[in-house]
């Protein structure tokens, strides 16, 4: 239960989107019920939801890729913490390539053998103010 | 789970998504004594902002807690976020208000998760009165002192996709 483990298990839980990881361990990562809180849609999902709409882009796009950037794991005692910042990319079927600049976390906990997903949040930096307030 | 929500049921069913908030079902669990106390923890916390209370806001966020403010284009430290609302609360705003909607409530041992609609609100000096509405997760992590905030990461529907994908 430190920041080694975590990260070791966040980034097997997202190596189908970084490698040649699997969704069996995307999903068996988060908890049953684990909320999310994704860019692709404006409400919040649990994990049926959640399943549901990673189903629906897999089944329409040729390829989706994460590229995480920066990413940092902190652990507060039972409580593992991922941020970091996040493209995902890909290509539609019959469309041209395509990318989303995101913002990215996570909240896990450790449940005695096992860090699990109790969320997942990525939100666009469209989003996000990046100038300066005048004055 | 009372009722599951898949993408594009709840899309179609929101419209263009603006009222994606009243028309979503809460994704209600089982209320425990301990989901009950972490619910009173969020509560409190969200009264010390309300009441300008900022020694109580901020001696519940952890020291080495993260926020990602829609405010800003990356990760904040506490340090660094206490720099940011300092900022606000320098004379630039006649008054504002931030509302949570619709929380939901996850205690994991000693981990606590909130995932809710807000409201952000108010009138700067000047200008006329604004809101921006956005979804909101918080991290937190029963410390021997209590609840404490770990983690918070706002993000407004002005970036979230709120419309049906075609086909």
């Amino acid at each position: 239960m430190n920041t080694q483990t975590l990260e070791r298990a966040f980034n097997k839980a997202v190596s189908v989107f970084t490698g040649d990881g699997s969704y069996d361990d995307f999903y068996g990562f988060f908890d049953p019920d684990a909320l999310v809180v994704n860019e692709d849609n404006p409400f919040i999902m649990d994990q049926a939801a959640y399943q549901d709409h990673m189903s629906f882009l897999a089944d329409s796009m040729d390829t989706l890729e994460w590229v995480i950037r920066q990413p940092d794991f902190q652990v507060f005692g039972g409580t593992g913490l991922v941020t970091a910042d996040l493209t995902v990319r890909g290509k539609p079927k019959n469309d041209g390539f395509r990318q989303r600049h995101c913002v990215l976390s996570a909240v896990c906990y450790w449940d005695g053998s096992a860090w699990r997903g109790a969320n997942l949040h990525t939100s666009t930096l469209l989003a996000h103010i990046y100038q300066m307030s005048p004055g | 789970m009372a009722e599951t929500i898949t993408r594009r049921s709840a899309l179609i069913a929101s419209g263009a998504g603006a009222a994606a908030a009243g028309s979503a079902p809460q994704l209600a669990m089982a209320e425990t004594s301990a989901t009950a106390e972490f619910e009173d923890a969020f509560r409190t916390f969200v009264q010390t902002l309300a009441t300008g209370d900022l020694d109580a806001f901020y001696a519940t966020i952890h020291k080495d807690a993260v926020i990602i403010d829609e405010d800003i284009p990356f990760r904040l430290t506490k340090t660094g976020f206490q720099d940011h609302i300092a900022f606000h609360i320098g004379g630039i705003w006649e008054g504002f208000t931030w509302q949570d909607r619709n929380p939901s409530f996850r205690v994991f041992g000693d981990t606590g998760l909130v995932a809710s609609f807000a409201t952000f609100r108010g009138k700067p000096v000047d200008s006329g009165y604004r809101q921006r509405h956005m979804a909101f997760t918080q991290g937190w992590h029963k410390f021997d002192e209590g609840w404490r905030l770990v983690s918070w990461h706002q993000s407004p529907f002005d970036g979230h996709i709120l419309e049906a994908s075609p086909g």
